[in-house]
């Protein structure tokens, strides 16, 4: 009984930043979760989970110095593996993209030489590529 | 003796290097920080489409140079992965907002496409009514010549 108490005074008195930053990290945590980072970013997510528990062990502790630190550093990692996941989604559909253009210009070409008209779709490659993908595969 | 000497010396600097710095100059990080910085900066799409985490990364790396320059390690360190990070960021946004574009760009052309193609359907239709109508009339035509010749 008297131990719930002490944890919860070590609550009420830990550092109102680090409070903070842990929040700020946890939401960040969550959107990444939901956003396919655990399929696209798994090693990034472990890192922001690992990094969130620390800091909120730090906490306890209270040690805001540390706590605070590695909530930062949680709340970047979980930003990355977000981001990880939305840029191979979007990298993804810009390649399913092209090749649909791809058939749907060959389809195009053929239905205008059959009638011998002058070419009306425009010539295939006036669009640029789309982005390389390297940073994070 | 030279040698002797020189080891001394050096054994020295370590043992003042240690003495002074409890936690060690954050070489690695910060290195790691400039090079993702410049890659970063150096990346077009950055520029255009993710400005504002470039400019958070170059504002973490400043933070980090600063701090290791007042010889607070702790800090520049934080500060030099924080940078690296953003500057990851920078690139993963500024990848996703080009392809992004590139497909708006593509359904433009696509829609085009599309439209220059029932156009040429609008126009064989047209031209296939045409010669049926040719046809007809022609037959028409000769079955009312046909028909003038047996009256007479």
């Amino acid at each position: 009984m008297f131990g719930t108490l002490f944890i919860g005074c070590a609550a009420y008195a830990a550092n109102p930043v680090a409070d903070e930053k842990i929040a700020v990290a946890k939401a960040s945590l969550a959107r990444a979760e939901q956003s396919g980072a655990p399929q696209s970013a798994p090693v990034e997510l472990a890192s922001a989970r690992d990094k969130l528990a620390r800091a909120e062990a730090a906490n306890q502790d209270r040690d805001g110095k540390t706590a605070t630190a590695l909530a930062e550093q949680a709340n970047i990692d979980a930003q990355v593996a977000e981001a990880t996941a939305v840029q191979q989604r979007s990298h993804a559909a810009a390649v399913e993209f092209d090749a649909s253009m791809q058939a749907l210009r060959a389809e195009s070409m053929r239905a205008t030489s059959a009638v011998s008209a002058p070419a009306v779709a425009p010539a295939p490659g006036t669009l640029p590529a789309p982005a390389t993908s390297g940073a994070s595969q | 003796m030279n040698i002797g000497l020189s080891s001394a010396l050096g054994l020295g600097l370590v043992v003042i290097v240690a003495a002074c710095a409890s936690t060690p100059v954050p070489n690695a990080a910060l290195e790691n920080a400039r090079s993702a910085v410049y890659t970063t900066e150096a990346d077009p799409n950055v520029g255009q489409y993710a400005a504002v985490d470039l400019a958070a990364a170059k504002q973490d790396l400043a933070a980090a140079e600063a701090a290791a320059l007042n010889h607070d390690y702790d800090v520049a360190s934080q500060d030099a992965y924080l940078a690296s990070q953003s500057a990851r960021l920078a690139q993963l946004h500024a990848q996703a907002k080009a392809d992004d574009a590139h497909v708006a760009a593509g359904k433009v052309e696509r829609d085009k496409i599309q439209l220059a193609a029932r156009n040429l359907e609008v126009q064989q239709a047209q031209a296939a009514q045409a010669q049926a109508d040719a046809k007809q009339a022609q037959l028409q035509a000769e079955a009312d010549a046909l028909k003038a010749k047996q009256q007479h």
